[in-house]
């Protein structure tokens, strides 16, 4: 499938249980809220994927935002949001403060290289490749603008979503998106990747 | 927004719901094409995004760190029984201060008060628990005494205190033994004179009508109506003459039987009223 050819906007299916789940889980259940990781460990560590440059802090930090969720359940309530969204809003400040705290970030030169634990379709070098181009792209833009964009595009979350995740308003979502799309399709332009 | 912006963002919103690909978008609007083109395949692009997820070995690590933690912080399922043991002593301690805040400005209220009644259960309460009950109703007569003044001026006022002095002196009679018989009637002999220098006469206790006998006969009265009676001579209370006679009232109220010892079988006790003395 080409670019070009792309019509729908991806979005993950819900899960059915997850209500029940989480209220096992609230009771002390730890085997309940492993069911709720392995349904949502993919999307979060997506997230991290195109937030952070570092391999290990990745790890780290995907491992984080599960550990806060377990021990800050009860925070959760069922209905308000979905549950996808309010691990967004933990993996999200976890980037912030770990940023924050962070001082020898790696230069972007020094941080290309894939790494090993995200596994591509297929194998296919050319995924690879422009799965870590956009990487870098995205490391080009401010951190309001890389979380506008990721929850949309990559996380496929609708853009009320977005605006709680983000404490943001709807419009102001909506004008960071546009924004970080016209400065990311310049750099992707100069780099021949559209 | 410019004419572009609302382009761009319609062919974003179009992409989105699937209505429409990049391609349609640039033949919907020719003019800004150039200028759309590279912002949508760069929307299209990025939707690749989620084609990247983590290894099994990656996913299994974490997992592993994870359960391990779990096991280490375990959570306390019963936090919102905790809230509510905390909801309910606040709110029991918000009651208890009440009622003893309550209780205390009680002990200040004077017949016709609405705290009067308050004020006569802490009394009881008050009796019930202590360890020499004939002392609490020795003070609760002297609370009486001072009501008694107090409302001397006030004729309905005064009949409701008179009545709740009368029931205390009867417990205390009943109380009397051989030991607390002299101190018993010292107090009262006191609050007699304290009456009485205030004006205010209680006719049976003035005439020392009471014989010295063990056995009080109980003599019935035939109604209870409220005729006066014919005003008494000049009070007088000599407490030397009074250690052998037991004060005996007669209540006004009490239709049935009332404990007296030389009461007029027709005559109805009633109370004199004098004025102040200056």
């Amino acid at each position: 499938m080409t670019v070009r050819s792309i019509q729908t906007a991806y979005k993950d299916p819900p899960l059915l249980e997850e209500a029940q789940l989480i209220d096992e889980a609230k009771s002390g259940d730890p085997q309940a809220f492993a069911k709720l990781y392995d349904a949502y460990v993919e999307r979060v560590s997506r997230y991290i994927f195109f937030r952070v440059s570092e391999e290990l802090d990745m790890e780290d930090l995907v491992s984080q935002v599960f550990l806060k969720a377990w021990e800050n359940l009860d925070r959760y309530k069922i209905g308000t949001s979905p549950f996808i969204a309010w691990l967004y809003t933990i993996a999200r400040n976890l980037v912030i403060d770990h940023y924050r705290t962070k001082k020898d970030v790696l230069p972007l030169e020094e941080a290309i290289a894939l790494p090993s634990d995200m596994e591509m379709p297929d194998e296919e070098a050319q995924t690879r490749f422009d799965l870590q181009a956009m990487r870098d792209a995205l490391q080009f833009l401010t951190s309001d603008q890389q979380q506008a964009l990721i929850l949309k595009y990559i996380a496929g979350l609708p853009n009320d979503s977005i605006a709680k995740i983000m404490n943001k308003q709807e419009g102001t979502v909506r004008g960071l998106q546009m924004r970080a799309l016209q400065t990311l399709s310049k750099y992707m332009r100069e780099k021949e990747l559209v | 927004m410019t004419e572009f912006e609302k382009a761009l963002q319609e062919c974003l919103y179009d992409l989105e719901q699937g209505d429409s690909n990049v391609d349609e978008c640039l033949r919907r609007y020719p003019t800004y094409a150039q200028q759309l083109e590279p912002i949508l395949l760069t929307s299209a692009y990025l939707q690749r995004g989620h084609e990247a997820r983590p290894s099994d070995a990656f996913k299994a690590r974490v997992r592993s760190k994870l359960v391990q933690q779990m096991y280490v912080h375990p959570r306390q399922p019963a936090r919102s029984n905790f809230m509510f043991m905390r909801l309910a002593v606040g709110l029991a301690a918000v009651f208890l201060a009440l009622l003893a805040t309550g209780t205390v400005y009680a002990q200040g209220a004077l017949p016709g008060n609405a705290f009067y009644a308050w004020k006569l259960a802490s009394e009881n309460a008050w009796r019930m628990v202590s360890s020499d009950p004939v002392g609490i109703d020795v003070a609760i007569a002297e609370r009486r005494v001072y009501e008694l003044i107090a409302v001397r001026d006030e004729p309905t006022l005064y009949s409701q205190a008179l009545e709740a002095y009368l029931e205390v002196t009867e417990r205390l009679k009943s109380e009397m033994d051989t030991q607390n018989k002299a101190q018993i009637l010292t107090v009262l002999d006191a609050q007699v004179e304290e009456l009485n220098q205030s004006g205010i006469v209680l006719p049976q206790i003035d005439q020392g009508v009471i014989p010295p006998s063990d056995e009080p006969t109980l003599t019935p009265l035939p109604t209870s109506t409220v005729t006066p009676l014919p005003i008494l001579g000049t009070p007088s209370v000599n407490p030397t003459d009074l250690p052998q006679i037991v004060p005996t009232i007669q209540v006004p109220r009490e239709p049935d039987i009332i404990p007296t010892i030389k009461a007029p079988p027709k005559i109805i006790p009633t109370i004199e009223i004098l004025p102040p003395i200056p």
